[in-house]
């Protein structure tokens, strides 16, 4: 038994409600309102019911609440700020390092073929 | 169904304390949590030790698994007569061992799936912290898809194929595999996130299907190096060409181009094509940023030779004149 779908379902790269990012994130709106009032996250649009985030935004929040469901924490909304915070640095810095190595590696293969 | 020892997985003997269990897990998550850990292999062993972790911590649920006695891990095993029976006395419970042995025992089903139905049929908490008696929603998935840059540039339609926690004809949990086409709009980018609803597991007793998170990741290309929506490209160009100037025609994702290189280009000069990069979801597109880089042949011929010469007689360049003053310290006493 296999669950298929027969015709292709298109992925739209959309923003995220913020009641539907509140549930997915298990954040409530006042969590979310306080966290976008100390700049940890950052909405599109102007007034709190037009709010909405991006997927990237989502997954991050997501990854956090992983991490505490799996190491049994519990975590108040100032850890969880700082927490969100170190994890955007460090993905920043590691897709910095994954460029740097991807053009550092493809300059010296390309002088490699050329002079070959 | 094959057996998994679970306290092997934690590195615990069949004695170990309540206490010694969550020291052990937690040890382990530490060194192997995906989200933490350097280890390529982390995540498959996150994974076991989080399946033996939720089993263990347990109190009924650690009886049960004992109760299935010692084997090796892979060895094929089938539950004693009356196992897991008084989960199904729990109020709301719905654990029969008698319904598996009729849909066909315990074969093709796995041990961590047992253990979570056994969990929810006590109507109390289960492993993954759902009460049976409300909807549940279905489980979520994080797939990545690796596409090359012209994939990515263009959109394309990916076949995606893994497996979800489902239900048999007869209501067994199993793993079914889930396949489907998702149409990838133009214009991702390398890490780009996407959420698919309502694309992870079945969702049970009404409850909504999971979803299904998306982490696109771009193939290396020849010679362009997406950053963003920009591709960077570096281009060699001989001596002459980068003295003299030259006209010369470029391969992009969307056919050549002719680029005019001014005379006196050094390595290290960028020129940027403005639209010549991934177009841009809805509309635009980032830029092609040529790096040009001027190259020496591994040989040369005689008259070569005997052109660089005369060029190095009569150049007045001196592109190390700064060095001097280290070269030769003039003293100041």
């Amino acid at each position: 038994m296999t669950i298929k779908t027969s015709s292709a379902i298109t992925v739209d790269i959309t923003s995220i409600r913020v009641t539907e990012f509140a549930s997915l994130s298990n954040l409530s709106p006042q969590e979310i309102a306080e966290l976008v009032e100390i700049g940890v996250l950052i909405p599109s649009g102007e007034s709190p019911t037009d709010w909405a985030f991006n997927d990237q935004t989502l997954m991050l929040m997501r990854r956090l609440r992983r991490l505490e469901a799996d190491f049994e924490l519990e975590m108040d909304l100032k850890t969880l700020a700082l927490s969100y915070r170190l994890i955007e640095r460090i993905q920043e810095l590691e897709s910095h390092l994954h460029e740097t190595q991807f053009h550092a590696r493809l300059s010296q293969e390309e002088m490699a073929s050329l002079k070959s | 169904m094959q057996f998994k020892d679970y306290y092997e997985i934690l590195g615990l003997t069949r004695q170990a304390s309540a206490g010694d269990v969550k020291k052990a897990y937690r040890k382990l998550a530490h060194q192997y949590h995906p989200d933490i850990s350097k280890d390529p292999k982390g995540e498959e062993k996150f994974k076991e030790v989080n399946e033996a972790y939720r089993t263990l911590k347990d109190p009924e649920l650690r009886k049960a698994y004992d109760e299935l006695g010692q084997h090796r891990s892979g060895e094929e095993v089938r539950p004693p007569p009356e196992w897991g029976s008084h989960f199904s006395q729990a109020p709301g419970g719905g654990f029969d061992p008698e319904d598996f042995a009729r849909a066909g025992g315990f074969e093709g089903i796995n041990l961590s799936d047992l253990f979570e139905e056994l969990s929810r049929s006590r109507g109390g908490q289960g492993p993954g912290g759902s009460y049976q008696a409300q909807p549940l929603k279905g489980q979520d998935y994080e797939v990545a898809a690796t596409l090359t840059l012209e994939e990515a540039a263009h959109g394309t339609t990916l076949d995606l194929e893994f497996k979800v926690q489902g239900r048999d004809a007869e209501g067994r949990p199993i793993r079914l595999p889930h396949h489907f086409k998702a149409r990838i709009p133009k214009g991702v980018v390398d890490g780009q996130k996407m959420r698919l609803p309502g694309k992870g597991g079945k969702g049970l007793q009404g409850g909504a299907d999971g979803d299904l998170y998306l982490t696109i990741r771009l193939l290396p290309h020849p010679f362009l190096r997406p950053l963003g929506h920009d591709l960077h490209f570096d281009v060699p160009l001989t001596p002459a060409e980068a003295v003299l100037g030259a006209t010369i025609k470029l391969p992009t994702l969307k056919g050549f181009v002719s680029l005019t290189v001014p005379p006196l280009s050094a390595t290290g000069k960028k020129m940027r094509l403005p639209l010549k990069g991934l177009p841009k979801p809805k509309e635009g597109a980032g830029d092609l940023i040529v790096h040009l880089v001027v190259v020496i042949p591994d040989q040369i011929t005689e008259a070569e030779r005997h052109l660089y010469e005369q060029i190095q007689a009569l150049s007045k360049f001196h592109p190390r004149e700064r060095l001097e003053a280290f070269l030769h310290p003039q003293s100041d006493s």
